[in-house]
């Protein structure tokens, strides 16, 4: 694939010429490892040391002390489940929904444009002010969604401040919030198959399942992976809607990691804890980035 | 009577699939809706489950009216879109050389897939990873609670993806003009600016919206980085505006706000959003 696309020549050309090809990238590599690689090994170098800023005046060196007392922290396995929980659920119930909703909805239609231009909308729109109408959504007394329960006759839920209820409801706003992505890239994969294997199929007489099991489906398997592990990826960053709906309330049953090595940052200015346990968990996403860029580097042209 | 059949299946597979767009539809937009009545409410309302103006309550403009005369709303809908503007701007500035170069230049060492996604794979890094160096940079340089701590990090953040789109659109575009450019020995940087640049207008446009949006609703940074002279209209809708309890009305038109502009730029590249949401991923 690299191979047809011919690149340019750079002999016979001014001194300053032949540089030009490391000249465009330089600014940009510069920058990257100015404002990316230096503060993360930064940060890597303070996972190991102590320091409480505002307090101690420098940091000093305790070696794997952090992780010893990350791994003893009780909050710190509570935000690792809640995380995962939320990223492994959301992930999964928008790869459902948004695959049924790509194959019932894969002929295209009169409105196929506005309903794109819809679809974008929830996942554009700041975060922070999703979460909070979500939490008037979500409100236990005036909220709508307690009053349609109401109305079929089931009780009210406490969404947000029951614990039972806080992940599940914070994972509702995520699926709002994503299904359309994931619906939207896979209408794009069905309708970019080539037609030919389908009207073979139905020739030989195939059903609707058939086709889609058979033959929808191992054709855009290669998307639905690369936007899962999107989803995977993005989700575990997870911040801004939990911060304005619950806070990670109740107690800390809903607090994310970012939101705990946040709190951690600028509650108790324990930087050196904190970076550890940033690193920590970039340690367990990075199976997901991996996975990620092995699927998208071969898939590039 | 096959005919006949076949003509009722249609029928009722349109039936089914313009309900499920409805349904679809409805799910996707009633949360704005709701912010929009609640917006519309009299603060005595906001916590009613009304939801039809007129005929459950009486529609009122007077928590917009309030919402964007608080001067702290307007300086922050400044910051807004002076972080927005010059951290689009200058990922532009920094990407599209970069870009241009992995889509058209042959790199022998590191090949020109392994350096792309080198870049690609810094918008990963979760950021809590370097929260607390950001901070301590900040701290450092004296930039904090200022614009230009915001444009540097909100400009980082962007640039990966920026180079990422801008060479797929790079990529597209063809050779011709550029070969008879080399032929008649034009520099690079003149070929650069001179015919690259103006033939790539639109994607410029479209990247530099992308860029634009992350910035303008980007929250944890803003977070960390401001407490009253840089925040952004995120930071505002997060306070809260807790003073009086939490002013629901308020907060509603703080968030349409907040969500409208990118909406509106988002339908102008409605196209390239998807791809550029997918990372290319589609292809």
């Amino acid at each position: 694939m690299a191979g047809s696309t011919p690149f340019f020549m750079c002999d016979e050309k001014l001194p300053i010429e032949k540089y030009a090809k490391y000249l465009f990238l330089l600014p940009c590599l510069i920058y990257v490892f100015a404002l990316t690689i230096f503060p993360s090994a930064y940060s890597l170098a303070l996972s190991f040391t102590s320091w409480l800023f505002l307090r101690t005046e420098q940091p000093t060196f305790i070696g794997i002390g952090n992780f010893v007392e990350l791994l003893g922290d009780e909050r710190f396995w509570v935000t690792l489940s809640n995380t995962l929980i939320f990223v492994f659920t959301a992930a999964a119930l928008e790869l459902i929904i948004g695959l049924a909703l790509a194959v019932l909805l894969s002929r295209e239609t009169g409105v196929h444009k506005v309903l794109r231009a819809i679809c974008l909308t929830p996942m554009i729109a700041t975060p922070v002010g999703i979460g909070w109408i979500w939490r008037m959504l979500l409100n236990a007394t005036y909220g709508p969604i307690n009053r349609l329960l109401n109305l079929v006759g089931l009780p009210s839920v406490a969404w947000l401040s029951d614990p039972s209820t806080v992940l599940l409801s914070i994972v509702v706003i995520d699926v709002w919030q994503w299904t359309p992505f994931v619906f939207v890239m896979l209408q794009a994969a069905i309708q970019s198959l080539p037609k030919d294997p389908f009207e073979a199929a139905q020739v030989y007489g195939a059903s609707k399942w058939q086709l889609f099991r058979y033959l929808t489906l191992p054709m855009i398997a290669p998307t639905m992976v690369v936007v899962y592990l999107l989803r995977l990826l993005e989700a575990f960053k997870v911040f801004d809607i939990i911060f304005t709906t619950t806070g990670g309330g109740p107690g800390y049953r809903s607090e994310s990691i970012t939101m705990y090595t946040y709190y951690i940052t600028m509650k108790f200015w324990s930087l050196g804890y904190a970076s550890a346990a940033a690193y920590t968990f970039y340690a367990i996403i990075l199976v997901v980035s991996i996975l990620l860029f092995d699927r998208i580097r071969r898939r590039m042209r | 009577m096959s005919k006949k059949r076949k003509s009722l299946r249609d029928l009722i597979g349109s039936v089914v699939s313009y309900t499920l767009i409805l349904i679809l539809v409805i799910w996707v937009l009633f949360p704005f809706y709701w912010a929009a009545m609640t917006s519309l409410k009299s603060p005595a309302e906001w916590l009613t489950s009304t939801l039809i103006p007129f005929l459950q309550f009486q529609p009122t403009l007077s928590t917009w009216i309030q919402a964007i005369t608080l001067p702290e709303v307007l300086h922050a809908l400044t910051n807004n879109v002076i972080i927005a503007t010059s951290s689009a701007t200058l990922a532009i500035a920094l990407g599209s050389p970069a870009a241009y170069a992995l889509a058209r230049f042959r790199y022998e060492r590191w090949k020109n897939k392994d350096i792309a996604i080198f870049i690609l794979s810094q918008r990963m890094l979760p950021p809590a990873v370097v929260v607390v160096p950001f901070f301590l940079m900040m701290n450092w340089f004296g930039l904090l609670d200022t614009q230009i701590a915001l444009i540097l990090v909100h400009t980082i953040c962007n640039l990966p993806f920026a180079v990422w789109i801008l060479r797929e659109f790079f990529l597209d575009m063809p050779k011709e003009y550029e070969e008879a450019a080399l032929v008649d020995g034009c520099p690079y940087l003149t070929l650069f600016l001179k015919i690259v640049l103006p033939l790539s207008v639109p994607g410029l446009i479209a990247t530099w919206i992308f860029c634009f949006i992350f910035s303008w609703t980007e929250f944890l940074f803003v977070l960390v980085l401001s407490y009253s002279n840089s925040i952004t209209l995120p930071w505002i809708i997060a306070s809260g505006m807790h003073t009086r309890g939490i002013e629901w009305g308020l907060i509603s038109t703080h968030t349409l706000l907040a969500v409208i502009p990118p909406i509106i730029m988002a339908q102008v590249i409605r196209k390239y959003m998807i791809r550029g949401l997918a990372l290319g991923a589609v292809r």
